[in-house]
Order: structure tokens, then sequence, then C-alpha cells
């Protein structure tokens, strides 16, 4: 590509700082120095300004942020008695998770000065050979015009990724450090501290008595994602097939009723699923009063009843989403390649398998794959139609039905153990993110991307 | 190379942004609890069924109180210790809650222990049962304003006074419906064990080793369970059981005072409360027990004004509140004068829920901490059991388990 | 012959019936539940359960009392009304996020951009629970928690992982478009806004819909930001806060007419951006 700069050969910091001027110096004290020099004012001026701010911060609360993060805090929230108020006043103490959560962000914001800093100087050296080589220095205007054509993709990149790193990556990384805390039901601030453990909460997931549960529910899990998966894709493609039949009228008419339960959202049709399916819900009452039935089918509350009604009632959730994209392929499709065929004397399931459904499967490969972790993960749907029920007296905090995600949820909602729900999610995580990778460098589909 | 401008911006601007955020957090931990005299804000959260009853007695309130400014709002004080924890400095000053999480959100340090001038005001006006509730680790933590208890709702057309004074009959003649086999059974049918004689965390129910469900008595109690799978007067029902007595394919339910509107609705005229029967674990007539609950006001630890915070508490929890609490929502007054009132006398669903708040109808439900642990086991084994998924051979080692996991201190 | 071409015909005439048949019984399946609701709005006795399909007695008091929040807890006018600023604003941000996001890492080459891709495709993974206390405390910190700018940032910001499916769409575009308006020497900013998005109706479409409707639904991570503030509240938050233990039994019907008056608009703006969706969908592959 264009890139022909990077090959170049650069003088090393060291030498820039032994051969250049005062202002080359200089700027390894004083952010942007060189670029005032050189009247490349405003980019100066976001160093320096950078700097100072940085400087000030760090004086001001980062080095405190940054101290604390050794302990999590060593000062224990108390209650004194106060003779005058007749009563005891509150004395505040530590509190170990907003040292830890802005900590972390203490750890970026010096990351981020220290990509600042290196910035500074190359630019100094920029400017340095630049002139040695005897070329003009680009003006703030050609930096400017430069945004719009050959770093057109910092332009439309900064705001979002910004976005990531507070509301995504600054999360991300406290929540993983939460896993190597003891903040669990015991130490909950803001009275108590909570302080590093290292590895203990993976071996009490890995081996301890959490393992009894983490297992099978683990194991369920993966059951339940790839049965969900391929199912909804199955029956979704069969769907499409049928709406697609020769001959078959009013297309439109059948696609716009499964798409209209697309358009419900999925908190409302699941909770209205938990309400029909229930042991006293009106599909058992029918069924009963049309005396097909004389006790309650119990659709949610058999743990293996349970399983099957989430995957059913995922289906009627899932099929219209493949059936529209599935849709979209078949008549996309290369006609002229499927007359080939016909008149080579194929039948129409020898089409269907070595044409339509390759094809199908090419092009649903990613959408697939992403499937497939989405029901990993799939929350909604475990939470609303069963809240993980019914109970297993094999479990800790977790019943038949829930899914690592669910269960997590359990923990830090219900038992309050933060650091196994970081664990936990750490593992699912793992698994995603490996399988993921894999699939991406594996598959046809995401190559061509 | 004309600089990498996007490293530049994003850093500025990543700074910028981080040094706010940091500042923010650092320029809040200035100090409060001085109670000035200037106009106080109090916050407090109220189950939305009792907003309206409440506003009135706030504006009361504020009337006597005029520099006092109360802001009510919907909480959930079932949620209380979830949404007080989430982030304490923007919780409400007041919140409802049952007395069970005491425990919990005292060790947390999300509550206000109660001044030394109300602890005398809440021992001396409440009766002892709630009294107990509010009190942890020699502290009172909370100010009652109700107690509750599970009763037992029937329809008088179906089945007679009489009828319903022991389970055995109440099953063979009428049709229980109730919830054995799904989440929450833990809540009606662990008082069971101590009906037997078993401990739920020792006799005060703060020991925390103190939990023998895994003797002799438990099992029979396992025993007991199992077997209402085949009787033909219990109906197993969670979320449809006023629908169900409604329909008639029910004649009887336990519940609380909570559910006095919704039965009324569903029976009319035919709506009868009794305390809880007896039962029979096979070595004769037992009283079954329920759990007791303390409906309880606590004041949040970091609120700004504590004095005024303990005062609104205080009022809401008074014989006057409760009064209008008892009318509004059918809430039993804790306070001992509320409770001799002739409206309260006169009310059944509140005659039987006194009855039961006496120690031999009920235990105070436990608020260690360590009972989080304990609930989602004791749940599934009652679950299972009924299911008939846990074989009568196993129940030893299934209440040996119960027994370990109610008294882990942590994982 | 022509007893071949008759058997022929009449068995194309079963296989019609027969699917026919199948697409009947599965849009029954499929439309029962959202007939159920509708019905439901409509019924005037009973509680969250009854032992029959078709209300006794009909009756729009589920709505009124819906509309006119009767007993004053439950906004429902105003959760409308923030719901559909949250959703608008953060359609529009997030679109544009969106499609800078995909064009720049599928027309753009720069350094780290393969590493980069990577990274964004594993980063969604993390499940999102505990991020959520993290992601409130950021916003208290910057004084926005409890507000429904929070809201729309939290949304904008998670849509700068989102562009798989929008870069999909940009690869199919052939880069001799760009390749020859570089010649007449156009500038990338220019390419970009006179030549791709002029092309790139669908998937644009396809990203203002799914952004739009991304606040109608969640609701638990909006509870979280909006804690106590119930006039602030989404109607997802708030049509879940009717269904409590103690509330849902006697809420249910003015529930189910909430959910009614939600999925109205939704459904005509999804019937009528149907081809556009579709489009964008498998636009990514289709070459």
């Amino acid at each position: 590509m264009f890139k022909k700069h990077s090959t170049e050969q650069h003088i090393t910091f060291r030498e820039l700082f032994m051969k250049g001027g005062l202002p080359e110096k200089l700027s390894f004290i004083i952010m942007g120095f060189s670029n005032f020099a050189n009247k490349q004012i405003l980019k100066g001026l976001i160093f320096l300004v950078a700097e100072v701010g940085f400087l000030f911060w760090l004086i001001r609360n980062g080095i405190h942020a940054l101290a604390m993060l050794q302990t999590l805090g060593t000062k224990k929230q108390g209650l004194v008695y106060n003779s005058k108020l007749g009563m005891d006043v509150l004395q505040k103490g530590d509190n170990s998770m907003l040292i830890l959560l802005f900590g972390i962000a203490a750890i970026l914001i010096c990351i981020v000065l220290v990509i600042l800093y290196i910035v500074n100087l190359k630019s100094a050296r920029n400017i340095y050979e630049l002139k040695a080589a005897g070329k003009p220095l680009p003006s703030t205007k050609d930096d400017l015009k430069s945004l719009l054509n050959e770093r057109f993709h910092q332009t439309l990149m900064t705001i979002p990724l910004m976005g990531v790193l507070f509301f995504t990556v600054l999360p991300l990384l406290y929540m993983i450090s939460i896993a190597f805390t003891n903040y669990d039901h015991n130490n909950l601030p803001p009275k108590n501290l909570f302080t590093w453990v290292g590895f203990h909460n993976f071996s009490n997931v890995i081996t301890g008595d959490i393992a009894s549960t983490f297992f099978p529910v683990l194991g369920w899990t993966l059951v339940w994602a790839v049965i969900a998966t391929v199912s909804c894709f199955f029956f979704g493609v069969i769907l499409a097939l049928l709406i697609n039949t020769k001959g078959i009228k009013l297309k439109k008419m059948w696609r716009t009723i499964f798409i209209l339960t697309m358009a419900v959202p999925q908190f409302i049709s699941l909770l209205i699923m938990r309400n029909l399916l229930n042991d006293a819900g009106p599909i058992n009452s029918i069924l009963k009063s049309w005396g097909w039935i004389s006790k309650s089918i119990p659709f949610l509350t058999d743990p293996t009843m349970a399983k099957f009604s989430i995957i059913v009632v995922n289906l009627w959730i899932g099929i219209p989403a493949t059936m529209l994209i599935t849709t979209g392929i078949i008549q996309n499709l290369d006609q002229e390649q499927i007359e080939a065929a016909v008149m080579d004397g194929a039948n129409k399931f020898q089409i269907f398998r070595s044409i339509t459904f390759p094809q199908i499967l090419f092009v649903m490969m990613p959408s697939l794959i992403q499937q497939l972790i989405g029901n990993i993960n799939n929350f909604n749907v475990i939470y609303l139609l069963t809240g993980g029920g019914p109970t297993n007296s094999n479990y800790y905090g977790a019943g038949s039905t829930d899914l690592l995600v669910t269960w997590l949820y359990n923990l830090t909602v219900n038992t309050m153990d933060y650091n196994l729900a970081s664990v936990i999610g750490i593992l699912i995580f793992i698994l995603s993110a490996v399988f993921s990778l894999w699939a991406y460098t594996h598959t046809n589909s995401y190559k061509e991307g | 190379m004309k600089k990498n401008w996007k490293k530049i911006l994003l850093g500025g601007v990543v700074l910028s942004m981080s040094m706010l955020v940091l500042a923010g957090c650092g320029s809040k931990s200035s100090s409060s609890s001085s109670d000035s005299s200037s106009t106080q804000n109090i916050k407090v959260w109220i189950d939305t069924e009792h907003v309206s009853a409440i506003k009135g007695q706030v504006k009361k309130f504020e009337k006597a109180n005029p520099k006092i400014h109360v802001t009510v709002k919907a909480g959930s004080s079932a949620d209380a210790l979830k949404d007080v924890s989430k982030d304490p400095e923007k919780a409400a000053d007041v919140f409802m809650m049952p007395h069970d999480q005491i425990g919990q959100m005292a060790d947390a340090g999300l509550l206000y222990p109660v001044s030394k001038k109300y602890t005398k005001t809440v021992k001396a006006n409440n009766v002892q049962s709630a009294v107990d509730g509010v009190t942890w680790k020699n502290k009172v933590y909370g100010f009652p304003y109700g107690v509750e208890s599970q009763v037992l709702y029937y329809n008088k057309s179906k089945l007679s006074a009489e009828d319903v004074k022991s389970w055995d009959t109440l099953t063979s003649k009428g049709k229980l419906g109730t919830n054995f086999a799904e989440a929450g059974a833990n809540y009606i049918f662990t008082p069971l064990f101590m009906s037997n004689g078993d401990n739920l965390y020792g006799k005060n129910g703060e020991t925390v080793k103190g939990t023998n469900f895994n003797n002799e008595k438990g099992i029979q109690v396992l025993d007991w369970i199992a077997k209402q799978k085949s009787n033909s007067g219990v109906v197993q029902t969670n979320a449809a059981a006023l629908s169900n007595l409604q329909s008639g394919k029910t004649d009887a339910f336990l519940s609380g005072p909570w559910s006095k509107n919704d039965v009324k609705k569903a029976l009319g005229k035919n709506m009868a409360v009794a305390p809880y029967p007896t039962v029979n674990f096979g070595s004769g007539d037992v009283q079954m027990k329920a759990f007791l609950g303390v409906k309880v006001y606590g004041v949040n630890q970091q609120t700004k004004s504590p004095v005024a915070a303990m005062k609104l508490a205080n009022y809401l929890s008074n014989e006057a509140t409760q009064k209008v609490e008892f009318n509004k929502n059918g809430v039993v007054p804790s306070n001992t004068k509320a409770q001799q009132t002739q409206a309260v006398k006169d009310d059944e669903t509140a005659k039987s829920v006194m009855t039961m708040s006496a120690s031999d109808h009920s235990v105070v439900m436990p608020k260690v901490p360590e009972i989080t642990n304990f609930w989602p086991q004791m749940d599934s084994i009652i679950n299972d059991t009924y299911k008939g998924k846990i074989k009568s051979s196993d129940y030893q080692k299934k209440l040996d388990k119960v027994v370990s996991v109610s008294a882990k201190k942590s994982n | 012959m022509a007893k071949r071409e008759i058997n022929y015909k009449a068995q194309k005439k079963r296989t019609k019936i027969l699917v026919y048949a199948i697409l009947t019984i599965m849009s029954v399946v499929w439309l029962f539940p959202i007939v159920w609701i509708v019905l439901n709005s409509f019924r005037q006795e009973g509680g969250a359960f009854v032992p029959y399909i078709i209300p006794k007695h009909f009756t729009l008091s589920n709505y009124t009392k819906l509309i006119t929040d009767a007993s004053g807890n439950y906004p429902f006018v105003r959760w409308f009304v923030n719901t559909l600023i949250v959703s608008v604003c953060t359609c529009v941000l997030s679109t544009f996020i969106t499609i800078s996001m995909s064009y720049a890492l599928s027309r753009l080459r720069f350094k780290l951009r393969r590493p980069f891709l990577k990274v964004a495709l594993v980063l969604n993974m993390f499940p999102a629970f505990m991020s959520m206390i993290a992601i409130y405390y950021i916003l208290k910190a910057l004084n926005l928690a409890g507000s429904l700018l929070a809201l729309i940032l939290v949304y904008s910001a998670g849509a700068a992982l989102a562009f798989y499916v929008a870069k999909g769409f940009f690869d199919t575009i052939p880069m001799a478009l760009d390749e020859s308006a570089m010649i007449d020497g156009a500038n990338k900013w220019q390419i970009f806004t006179k030549i791709t998005l002029p092309l790139s109706k669908p998937i644009i479409v396809y990203t203002a819909l799914t952004a739009f409707m991304g606040p109608w639904m969640d609701f638990i991570f909006a509870k979280i930001i909006m804690g106590d503030d119930v006039k602030n509240y989404t109607v997802a938050i708030g049509l879940y806060s009717m269904m409590t233990q103690t509330t849902a039994n006697s809420l249910f019907m003015t529930f189910t007419a909430g959910c009614v008056l939600i999925a109205i608009p939704i459904t005509l703006l999804f019937i009528y951006m149907q081809k556009y969706y579709v489009e964008g969908v498998t636009s990514g592959a289709v070459k």
C-alpha cells in the first residue's frame, strides 16, 4: 500500500537526543516543544496541554489512585459516637470496588500518555529528519487536509474507539481483575474491604466444590448452544424452501406472518410464552378441556421437559430470521447453473444438496458462528422462560436449565459472589473467543472478508 | 509520516475524558453527615402498592417537620439488599425491607444502627417477635412496621373450621393448592423441620453452626414431603394459585396477609382464614409452623441527614401509620397498641397472623448472612424430594449437605 | 407418455396442497401467541391465568388505565416518549458510528487493521452483566447516571463493535469504483460521501433499524442505569417492572395492553423496511 515511509530507516531516539538541537532536546521534557519551534502550533498545543493536564491530574489524584490499587484500600468504614447528636455518625472508609475501577482507569490513562509521549518524540524526529533533508515541513492546514485523505480512517474511527475504550475495555479489565480478588458475599463494600487472592478462585471453580456445578452446567450450555443453533438453521431453511416452492401464492404474506414475530420484543414474547406454558396456563387448560390430557404437562417444571420446551420456544423466535436470510439467498441463486443441472438430469433433491445448500451454508457460516456464540450467552430465553429452574439439589446456586451466563447472573444478583461470577465469565470468554478465532481463520466465508 | 494525528487526537480526548472521570470520583469524597439547620432532603423507597397510603402520612410528617422535605419513590422491598448495595450513595435514605436481609446489610455496612433514643421507642412499642426480628448482634437495625406470616386461606363453602385444623382432614376433605415442586417451596416448607423439633441456625436463629436437619426427625420430614406427591388433596400450584382458588380447582391456599385482597376477590363471601393446621410426621400431631417475617424501615448508613432520616423512619412505623397501612393494605401491625384496635381484632386474617406470630406457631426467619447459601440448597431438596427424584436412602446424604452448606462462611 | 404427464401433475398438485397445509399450521403456531396477547389486552375479567383463550367480556379499560396512568406509578406515555427519544438518537449516532467503522475497516488499509478485526471479534464475548456495574460507576463519575443521555451514550458506544454485517456489505462494492474516482482526483472523503454512501442504502437502513429497535427491548441494563428514576424509564423497564411477584397477577392485562402498544410501531416499521432488511443482512455474501 502507501506505506513506504514505514520501511524507511529512522534514527533512534537516543541519536535524536544527541544530535538534535535545543528544541529536539527539550521535546524529551516538554512535549510538543519541537512543534512550537517549527510553527506547528496546534499540534504542539495538543501535546503540551496533554502533558500539563496529565501532571496536574497525577498530582491531584492519579498517584493516589495508583497507589491504592496495590492494597485495594486499608481504611474500613466505621461508626463513631457523636455526643452532640446523641447517635453514631458515619466515618467513611475506602471502597475497594471503586478503588479497583478507578485504579484501572488510571493505568489506562498512564498508558495513553506514554503512547502520546512516544508520538511526540516521533514528531520531533520527523521534523528533524525533514529539515536535515531540506524538505518543507507540513503546515497545520496540510495536516488537517490529510485527515480527509491519507488518514481518513483515523477521522472515522477515533470517536467510536473512544467509546469502546471507555464502555467496553475498561469494564472488561475491571471484571477480569475481580476474578483475582475475594469480592464475595462475605466481603461486600462499602463496609468491608476486599483484596487480591491470586488464582484461588480459579482452583475453586475447576477443582473445588463449585466444580460439581460448573461442569454439568457447562455441558448443558454447549449442548443447548449447538442444538439451538442447528435446529433454527435447519428448520429456517426448510421454511424458506416451502415458501419459495414454485407455484405457491402469496409468498409475501407468508413471509410477513413469520416476520411479525421478529418485531415483538423478546422479553414480551418470552414472558407470554412462560404464561402460555405454565402448568395452569391456557395450553394446559385447553388440552384438559378437550380431554386430551388429565394432568398438566410440566412444560417448564420438569427438568427434561423444560429443556425441550426451551429449545422449541427458541425455534419460534429463531426460525423467522433464518428464513428471511435464506430467502434472500435463494432468490439470488445462479439460475443458469440450476438449469444446467436439470438438463443433466439432476432431481430436485440433488440440486438442493449440491447447489442450493452449499451456497446457503457458505453465506450463513459467519452468522451461524455468531449465533452459536450468541446462544452460549443466551440470557433472555433462559432467564425469562424458566429463570434457570426447575431447581436441582446437586448444584450450587444453579437450576437444571441454567446456562453459564444465567448462573453467573444468579451469582452476582442473588448470592453476590462476584469473584466466582467473574471466573465463570472469563471461562465463557475463553471458550467463545477460542472457538470464534478458530472459525475466523478456518472458514472460507471469513477469509473472504 | 506527518504525525499520527489520530493518536494525538485520541490520546488528548481520552486523557481529558479520563481525568474528568477521576476528578469526578475524587471530588465526591467530601464529607457528609453534618445535620445543618437548612432544609433537608430525604428520599424514601416504598413498595408500589403502598405508595398511596404512605404519601398521606408523609404529608403529615412534612407539616410537622417543615425543614424536612421527603421524596417518595416506588421501590421493591424484596430487592432492598440488591438495590441499596448497587450504589449506596444514590439509594434512598429510608427504605422498606424484610427483616431477614438485616444481617447481610448490616454486615455490609448498608444499614444505620438505630440511635439509642429510638431503640427505646422500638423496644417499648412493638411485640417481642418484631423486636427480635430487627436485632442483630445486640443492636437494633430497623423500625418494624408490621409482622407477617403465612396463614391458611380456605373456601368456607367447601371446608369447615374443624376440617382445617389438621393437615390430614384438610387434604382428605378438600384440595390444598400449594407449592412443593417449584422455586419458593423453601419459604413455605422449611419450617416443617422446626415443627418436628429441628433447629435452623440454632434456637435463636443466629448460630451459624446451629442447623441440625440431618437427624432422624429431618428424615421423617422428607419422608412426609415425598408422601404428599400421592396425596390427592395436595395440588401443585405456584403462579396460578389464585386463579385455581377462584375456579374452584383448589379449596385452600397457604399465603400471607399480602394476599388478603386478592383472595377476597377470588372467593368473595366464601373466604375464610385460619392458622396453620397440625401435621403428623409419624410421631403424633404437632403444630405446623411458618416463618415469621418482620416488615422493616431501614435507614441507609450513607444518608446525609441521619437524624431526619431516623425521625421519618420512626414516624412511618408509629402507631398511626401502622393503622393506615392496616386499613389500606392489610399489613398486620407490629405495634402493640395498634394490634389492640378493634378493627385489627375483628379482622380474621390479622387475627390468624397474630396467632401465627406466637413462638409455638412460627419461627422468626433467621438473618445470618450464611442463609444465602442455605436457601437454594433447601429449595432444590424439597422440590426433588416431592417429585421423587431423591431416593429415600439418599435423604441422609442430602441433609448432611444442607447442614454443611448452611454453615459455610465462604466458598 | 400422457399418463406420466398426468401423474406428474397430480403429484405436483399434492405437493402444493401439502406445502399449503404445513404453512398454514406453522402460521397458526406463530401467530397464536401474538393473537393471544392482543385478546388479553381487551380482557375485562380475571388475573394472569384463565383457563380459556377468548375473553368473556371485552373492554378498553386496560388501555385507558395504561394511558391515563390511573395508579400514578406507571407513567406509560412518558416512558413511550423517553424510549422514542433514546431510540431516535441512538439510531442516528449508532448508524453513523457503525457505518464509519465498517467503511474504514473494509475500504481503507492501515497498520493494525487485521489484528484489530480479531480483537473486535472477541471483545464482545465477555458476558456483560458484571461490566454493567462498572459502566454505571463510570457514568456516575461523569455525572450522567439516571439520564437518558447515558442510555444513548452506552447504546451508541456498543455500535462501534457491531460492524461485521456492514463491513461485509462494503466488501462487495467493487474496488474499481474507488480507483477510477481516485484517478479523477477525488480524495477519500469524497469517495466515501459521493460514491460509496449512495450505493449503501440497504445497509444503512438495516443498521438504523437494528439500532432503533435496541432501546425498545433492553430491560436489564437500562434498569441498572436508571435505578429509581421512574420518570426516566423506557417502556421495556417500565413494563418489566409491572411483572414483579406482587403485581404480576393484577397488572397482567395492563401489561399486555402495553405490549401491544409497543409492538405496533416496531411491527409497522419492520414490515415497511422488510426489503432493505433482507438486502442488508444477505448483502455481505450475495455476489
